[in-house]
This record gives structure tokens, sequence and C-alpha cells, in this order.
């Protein structure tokens, strides 16, 4: 088999977030939506197969080989949830959004554990809240910080958060001005310590 | 036919702008060696087009090097050594130019014609090393434009029908010599390329063709009246489809020179659709004039 990396196009050390990009990317290259009457649609499939293949393959190594995939954002019944979590689930799940929320708002301050925050976070996250989404995933990953479900969602979102709407993303490899004028005041405070003076107006 | 094809040039990076000079004037040096000097003043950036998507589904590894030419006479520039997909591009070139000659002398009538006939002349080495270059191909092409030909002269009321031939000509001359997948993947990009092409050359010349009486099916079609701004639209439309589609089938072939690849979408996508642009602008302000 290709290496999975490789099919997907990313390094083998790309964040969990660049390998979600670069697998969403290459789905909506291989959507068979696009080949629905062409010939070339056995071979698109293929195509698809191979990614989807390798970005399994990268997630069970990622994971330890221990854990499977949840296949991004919320996974009805991959964790222990009572009932009524079961219920927000499946609402967020049909898209109805302000149930889910009106549910939520009945859970009592004390009692909002892991799952909640996580929950809410995903709400809001519909309704385009996305700042305050961001502070609940936190909170549910601090909570519970061991659930994996809690921890990817959380990474998905910011990367999302950060990457919207850009048609090529340049890679710099050198340091952002910032970093250069704070490196070039320290030398200069380094060397006045030992006497000297690299910038002589400070 | 020649001339929508185009990069938009502000949207390529510098390196991306270099490499598709180098391939320009690689594919010019090509044309020199198999289909002689002369057929070196057809140089088209469609043929160039045709070669960059040519090079990707053969998985070429280009060489860039420093080369002279007559118009580079004093510094010498980066040109994209010669190689096979190049060669067969210039070959491909240099059928199509012979074959536009010989029905611009079936088409046009006095001094146009003479004028024709004189090109011919010109070109006839380029005409003879393109057919002995691939006798094959030489012939599919013919008789795929002797069909075109014919239907044109039925005068049939349908864009789709010459567009299509057109299409089938290109998916032949793109994925000549191909096998497998690649083959599949060069039928399907050059037909939509070349039924892209057609419909755009019928619809920049709907005025003239409307004047002269020659055949043009956007004329049959609405009747020799001006555009209105809904026909633009749906036309424009029409060709957008063509363009995402051969997108689609370009993106399944994994080109490992990402320069191609960047240049050959900012064709795709930007370059093509801004040809179809100016062709509807000028239709429009033909139409306010008046």
């Amino acid at each position: 088999m290709k290496d999975p990396y490789k099919v997907l196009g990313v390094e083998s050390n790309a964040t969990d977030e660049e390998i979600k990009d670069a697998y969403r990317a290459l789905v909506k290259k291989y959507h068979p939506d696009k080949f629905a009457d062409s010939d070339l649609a056995e071979l698109a499939n293929e195509k698809m197969k191979e990614v989807n293949a390798a970005y399994d393959e990268i997630q069970k190594m990622r994971s330890g080989g221990n854990q499977n995939r949840s296949s991004g954002g919320y996974n009805p019944g991959s964790s222990s949830s009572s009932e009524f979590y079961t219920r927000v689930r499946q609402l967020i799940n049909m898209g109805n959004i302000h149930e889910a929320e009106q549910i939520l708002h009945t859970t009592p301050q004390e009692t909002r554990n892991a799952e909640w925050n996580y929950l809410y976070a995903c709400v809001l996250a519909k309704k385009g809240y996305y700042a305050d989404a961001q502070r609940f995933f936190d909170m549910a990953c601090n909570m519970d910080p061991n659930n994996h479900e809690y921890q990817h969602a959380r990474n998905m979102f910011r990367g999302r958060s950060q990457q919207n709407g850009s048609y090529r993303t340049y890679q710099s490899n050198g340091c952002c001005d910032l970093d250069c004028c704070t490196s070039l005041i320290c030398m200069d405070c380094c060397c006045e310590c030992m006497g000297g003076d690299l910038i002589a107006c400070c | 036919m020649f001339g929508y094809v185009l990069i938009d040039k502000p949207s390529l990076r510098v390196r991306e702008y270099d490499y598709y000079r180098a391939t320009y004037c690689g594919l010019c040096h090509a044309m020199g060696k198999c289909t002689g000097c002369v057929s070196r003043l057809t140089l088209s950036y469609d043929v160039t087009f045709f070669a960059l998507v040519r090079e990707m589904l053969e998985g070429t590894r280009v060489e860039i090097v420093k080369k002279r030419c007559p118009r580079h006479i004093l510094k010498p520039i980066n040109t994209v050594a010669i190689n096979e997909p190049l060669e067969y591009s210039a070959f491909v070139g240099g059928i199509l130019t012979s074959q536009k000659i010989v029905d611009n002398i079936n088409d046009e009538r006095g001094s146009r014609r003479f004028l024709a006939k004189a090109l011919k002349l010109v070109f006839s080495k380029t005409e003879r090393e393109s057919m002995f270059g691939l006798p094959d191909l030489y012939d599919i092409i013919c008789e795929k434009l002797r069909a075109l030909n014919e239907l044109e002269q039925s005068r049939v009321a349908s864009i789709d029908a010459p567009a299509d031939i057109f299409g089938e000509l290109m998916a032949e001359a793109l994925s000549y010599g191909l096998k497998d997948d690649k083959k599949l993947i060069a039928k399907n990009v050059g037909k939509r390329i070349g039924r892209w092409i057609y419909i755009v050359d019928a619809f920049d010349d709907y005025k003239k063709d409307r004047e002269s009486g020659s055949y043009n099916p956007f004329v049959l079609l609405y009747g020799g009246e001006d555009f209105s701004e809904d026909n633009l639209i749906s036309i424009s439309k029409m060709l957008e489809a063509e363009l995402s589609l051969a997108l689609s089938a370009i993106e399944l072939i994994d080109d490992e020179d990402k320069n191609r690849e960047e240049i050959v979408k900012n064709i795709l996508c930007l370059g093509m659709p801004q040809s179809v642009k100016r062709v509807c602008d000028r239709l429009n302000n033909k139409k306010d004039k008046n």
C-alpha cells in the first residue's frame, strides 16, 4: 500500500487539522456527484477509496491503533451518554438547533458536565457563535481531558476557523516581523549587559 | 478557433509564469524541429495549453535549459527542453494549422482565397511533416473535420451537434497513444475543451457570420437578433459547465509538478472564463452603439 501521508499530499508530521483539511479537499475533488454522468465515475470512486483508506490508516496510527475513528464532530453512541444527551445529539444531527439549545438550558447549572459543555459548544458553533463555541469546547476538554471526541472536535474547530476562505495558503518558513524585532532588541539588551551596544539609540 | 485559451497572468505566481513562458518557448523549439521553421510562426497559447495538459497526462518531468532563438537572440532565456509531449503537440498544432488553411481555401472567395492559397504554399512543409509525423492521427482529424464540414453544410440548427464533433476531435488528439485511465481522462478533458472552443468561437463570430451569411448555429437558433442579457447569461453558464467538467477530469491526474498543475487550473478557472467574458462584453458593446 502507498504511504497514506503521500496519498493525502501532506508531510508525515502534519497536524491533525492539516490532515483533516487535506482529506476534505480531496473528498471534494473526487466527489461522486461531480462524475454522475461520466465514464470517469469508476476512476474517481477508486481514488476516493484510496483517500479514505489513507485517512483511516493515519487516524489509526495516530490514535495508537486502539481507537476507532470518530467521523468528525459528534458521533452518537461513541461515548457513554445518558438518554438526555442522546436526545440532544439527535436534535443537533437533525439540524434542530433551537430545540437542542432549549433542552440544554433546562439542565441545572451544577449538573453541567463535560458532555453538556461539548454539546452546547456544538450548538453554538452551528449558530455561528464561534468565539463562544471555542470557550465551551475548551471547557469540555478541560473537564474531561481524556475524551478523544471532544479533543478532536476542538482541534477541528480551531483548524476551521483559522483557515476559512483562503484560496492559496502560503507557508512562510522565516520568522515574522515581530520575531525579528524582538530578537534584535534582545540582542541589544544582551550586548548592553556585556558592555557593548548593538542598536546605538537604545 | 484559436486565441481563447489564455492564462490569467495577474493570478499566476511568478515562478508559474516563468514556467509557462518556458513551455511556450520549448514548444516553439519543438515546432522548429518537428514541423519546420515556418510553422513556428503559428505558435499559439492554445497549443501551449494542449502541451501542458499532455505533459500532465504523461507525467513528464521537464528539464529547463537556457536557449537562444531568433526572437531572443541576445540573451538566452529559460526554455523547456524538447520532450515527447512537446513534439507531439507540435505535430498536432501543425495538423490543425494546415487543415485550417485548407478550410479557408474552400470557404473564402476572391483575394482572401488567393491569400489562403499562398499560405498553403508557405506552410506546405508544415503539412507534409505533420502528416508524416502522425499519419493515423492525421487521418482521424481529417475525418472529423470532414464530418464537421458536412454538418455545417447542412446548416443544422444545433450548437451541440457540431460542437460535439469538434470535442471528439480534441478528445482523439489529446488521448492519442495514451492507455487506460489516462486515456479516459484525456478523452473527457479533450471533449470538454473542444466543445468549449467550438461554442466560444461560434459565439464570438456571431455578428460576423450574421452579416456574411456563413454558417453559425447561434444565428440559426436566435434568428439573427441581438443577444438579450438572458441569452448571454445562459450561454456563459453552458460554457462554464463545460469547463467545470474538464476541471473535474483534470483533477483526477495526480501531477507531481505543482507549477504545471497550477497553470492548467489557472487557465481553466480564470483565463478561459475571462475569454468568454470578453466575448460577452464585445457583443454587448456593439449592441449599445447600435
